[in-house]
């Protein structure tokens, strides 16, 4: 991939940094189909007090919305689309995204504790998994340093929502 | 052991694997005055670091008496490579070593881990003696003993719930399977719903997703928009936050509660309204307790609460990769399913309740009311 191909990810930065300012864990996500920004999310566990609010599962919802307003077939438009996040996707996500039968994963730096590229387990590349969906391209460590910088200022600030703080990416 | 309709326990397969063993060289003890000598010795040059779980010395019961066995080291605390073939080989490099009691040199399995349940205890002390302290929780599990009768009789009505959510599911033209959440200890269920993948414009509401938000939602939170679904419920968050405040507000709960929930008992699919939430709401914050404290309370309720910690959910098929790992993100206890899935992640296709590196773990029931399960799921395709 270019250097040009990459611009999407600078952009997750600024939404996680943003999400950092919410007092969320600092990740965001972009889903990228022919050069177009069809789904945007940045992690929300703690305002919807729901665990499962990762940035990436916001953007495929958004992205899904996009198919439904403009009619488009959602299999054909994800074959087709691409990922940016400046953190490894976690086990639930990769899952999502090979039923989803996305093309390719481009992410910062590893997710030790719940990677599911290679981390923790491999969802996104696993053979036997994903409903015949196709394998997941994966892209790791575009910007590494930067999104392990923006995480360690998590870790450092704590979670002011969150009087028992747990990280829970 | 297991009877039928006892919830199987999807175990670590450490657990259920059978034990492996390992070679190391031994020899018989052919005067037992040295034993004592030879096993202080023996230990000083040849610690078993490795095997700390096995016993020196083997005694068994032979027709001219009792023999005796003594390991003598693993073949990797030697420096030569070869296999040794008599037992000076082994203390070529030791001369001061008194060999005095020390029969012919001889190769033994032993077991290379520390037996975990008492069948790997009995099977490894075919080999050799080892040390074993039993995990009571866990040969209970092993033994299907773990859940006594009227335990077992509450799951199935838990997942007796769950089927007809899923039947309900299917009456809506939506994916037969039903999840419902429960507090074990108040034994109120938390949310039920069926699957919505198929329904909805998006493929990942699976069932238990969707129930995880019904949960949030009913600690306030909450991300979807699903609360107008047909059969679905979740428990009023304003009950649970009237209920927790101490003294004061502790009356107004007991008048408020009973009326809430004899509401959703009598179909057992109604659905709280969000117009009487708040209502609930609004008449909470017109009583004497000043607004600071009040909120200060809900604060606390939702994070005593927070998520599915110390929650149940039953669900009447496996659940995927996705729905188990957002299963161990929401921090859930246990989780009883009835039917099995290939691509499932609690069991078949990977067990995300035990994976090693994630931080929490769960424990994991299967075949509850297997058959009903199956049969959805077969009427659906
Ligand atoms: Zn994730
Ligand atoms: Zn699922």
């Amino acid at each position: 991939m270019g250097p040009k191909a990459l611009y999407p990810l600078g952009w997750t930065f600024r939404m996680a940094t943003t999400a950092l300012q919410q007092g969320e864990v600092p990740v965001g996500c972009l889903l990228v189909h022919k050069g177009e920004i069809i789904g945007r999310g940045k992690n929300g566990v703690n305002c919807s007090k729901n665990a499962t609010r990762h940035a990436e599962m916001l953007a495929i919802e958004e992205a899904l919305d996009w198919c439904k307003n403009d009619n488009l077939d959602k299999d054909a438009v994800f074959s087709e689309t691409d990922l940016y996040v400046n953190v490894e996707p976690c086990v639930m996500c990769a899952g999502a995204l090979r039923l989803l039968g996305i093309r390719r994963v481009v992410y910062g730096c590893q997710n030790e504790r719940f990677g599911g590229c290679g981390s923790i387990l491999n969802v996104a590349s696993d053979q036997r998994s994903g409903d015949g969906q196709p394998i997941i391209q994966c892209v790791p460590g575009v910007f590494a340093d930067t999104s392990v910088q923006l995480l360690k200022e998590f870790y450092k600030g704590q979670n002011p929502n969150a009087p028992n703080p747990k990280i829970k990416r | 052991m297991q009877g039928k309709n006892i919830p199987v326990p999807v175990l670590n397969d450490v657990f259920t694997k059978p034990i492996s063993l390992v070679t190391v060289y031994s020899a018989e003890i052919t005067d037992k005055k040295e034993t004592s000598r030879l096993i202080k010795q023996l230990g000083e040059l040849f610690p078993l670091t490795s095997l700390s779980h096995v016993k020196r010395v083997k005694s068994s019961e032979k027709i001219e008496g009792k023999q005796l066995q003594i390991i003598l080291c693993t073949p990797d605390q030697l420096e030569n490579d070869a296999p040794c073939t008599n037992i000076d080989e082994i203390f070529c490099t030791l001369p001061d070593f008194n060999k005095s009691g020390l029969g012919k040199l001889t190769c033994s399995k032993v077991p290379e881990y520390q037996p975990k349940t008492r069948a790997q205890f009995i099977e490894a002390q075919k080999y050799w003696p080892t040390a074993f302290h039993e995990d009571k929780e866990l040969s209970r599990l092993l033994d299907g003993t773990f859940f006594s009768k009227t335990e077992v009789e509450r799951i199935n009505s838990y997942m007796n719930t769950a089927l007809s959510i899923a039947r309900r599911g299917g009456k809506e033209g939506a994916l037969s399977i039903g999840a419902v959440i429960v507090n074990p200890d108040s034994r109120d269920i938390i949310a039920s719903c069926y699957d919505i993948r198929q329904v909805s414009s998006n493929p990942l509401r699976h069932a238990v997703m969707v129930c995880i938000d019904l949960v949030a939602r009913s600690q306030g939170g909450g991300a979807w928009n699903i609360h107008n679904t047909p059969g679905f419920y979740w428990k009023s968050p304003t009950c649970e936050a009237l209920i927790k405040p101490d003294s004061s507000s502790r009356e107004t709960a007991h008048h408020e509660c009973p009326e809430a929930e004899s509401s959703t008992n009598e179909t057992g699919n109604t659905r709280h309204s969000p117009q009487k939430s708040t209502a609930l709401v609004d008449d909470a914050d017109q009583s004497n307790e000043p607004k600071n404290l009040k909120r200060k309370h809900n604060d606390e309720v939702q994070t005593s609460s927070y998520l599915c910690t110390g929650l149940e959910l039953y669900v009447t098929q496996e659940p995927c990769v996705m729905c188990s790992m957002a299963l161990v993100h929401s921090r859930i206890q246990r989780v009883f399913y009835g039917s099995p899935h290939p691509d499932g992640a609690l069991g078949s296709r990977y067990n995300i309740h035990y994976q090693p590196g994630l931080n929490h773990h769960f424990q994991v029931f299967k075949g509850v009311l297997e058959e009903e399960c199956k049969q959805l799921v077969t009427g659906v395709t």
